[in-house]
């Protein structure tokens, strides 16, 4: 078991750190490159999360045979947006790279405790801080994720029209993930406090 | 840490060396030098009667309460 979640995290280290490699240099191709928004360069893809709600004058009605009786209001999706402007290309390019390089942070930190963990050292000091990192980094992106999809969305919807659909920008809260960053920061508490005991422990004669 | 341990101070007296002692009492050399240094968060009582019996000493002899701390000022 040990054994597998090493290679696990071995292989999401190395895959990440290529990654962040290939983003970056594809940044510094981007930064040098001598063109305009009016110059395009090659496209890049980027999803653009979003709800909808249907247009109630074009809204399909349920057949009056379906057992779920009622009528289809909203939901949700995304849009893939290939950009060809230098701006847009470098700022996702920017924004993936940063991505990238706190992911590496907390892989690092995550490798770190395993490794002590294996060596029969869970309970330091070192190991709560490295768990309380982790824990901040989840419950950040929990929020940031959605507050940076609401913000590139906003922009965008503006200037699309789906005929039948009323855009709008994601609201939605990823709850899931925000609950497991404070669990997380909950037993990095308790990895602190078990680390003060284990010190007490080995200290007493 | 308020709380000294006269452990020099005894194995001088009983002409004893620290390794001496951690036969005796069958504690290492390492956790010794915890008890001698001060660096010791709590003692048992298990140990502090094997190192009485070894040193043919009361508990009182071998641990010393200094107030390390700075008095307050009292107030007026």
């Amino acid at each position: 078991m040990a054994k597998a979640v090493k290679i696990y995290l071995d292989v999401t280290w190395w895959l990440i750190l290529v990654g962040t490699g290939a983003v970056l240099l594809g940044f510094l191709l981007v930064a040098g490159a001598d063109t305009t928004d009016a110059d395009p360069i090659e496209g890049v893809g980027f999803p653009i999360v979003l709800g909808f709600r249907l247009d109630e004058s074009v809204v399909p009605a349920l057949p009056e045979t379906a057992e779920i009786r009622g009528t289809l209001q909203q939901g949700h999706g995304q849009l893939i947006i290939r950009t060809t402007s230098k701006s847009a290309v470098f700022v996702i390019l920017g924004l993936i790279e940063l991505l990238l390089v706190v992911s590496l942070f907390v892989l690092r930190d995550l490798r770190a405790l395993f490794r002590e963990v294996v060596q029969g050292r869970p309970f330091v000091e070192y190991n709560a801080r490295r768990i309380r990192r982790v824990g901040f980094f989840i419950v950040g992106w929990s929020l940031a994720g959605p507050l940076l999809n609401y913000l590139a969305a906003f922009p965008i919807l503006r200037e699309v029209e789906v005929h039948g659909l009323i855009l709008r920008p994601p609201t939605n809260l990823n709850i899931e993930l925000l609950f497991s960053g404070l669990a997380i920061l909950v037993l990095a508490e308790i990895f602190r406090q078990a680390s003060a005991m284990q010190r007490d422990q080995s200290l007493t004669i | 840490m308020g709380i000294k341990v006269n452990l020099d101070l005894l194995l001088l007296k009983r002409s004893m060396t620290l390794t001496e002692l951690s036969e005796s009492v069958g504690l290492t050399l390492a956790n010794l030098s915890i008890l001698k240094t001060g660096k010791a968060r709590a003692v048992r009582f298990s140990t502090l009667e094997a190192l009485c019996r070894a040193l043919d000493c009361q508990p009182g002899e071998l641990l010393e309460f200094v107030d390390d701390k700075p008095e307050r000022k009292s107030r007026g």
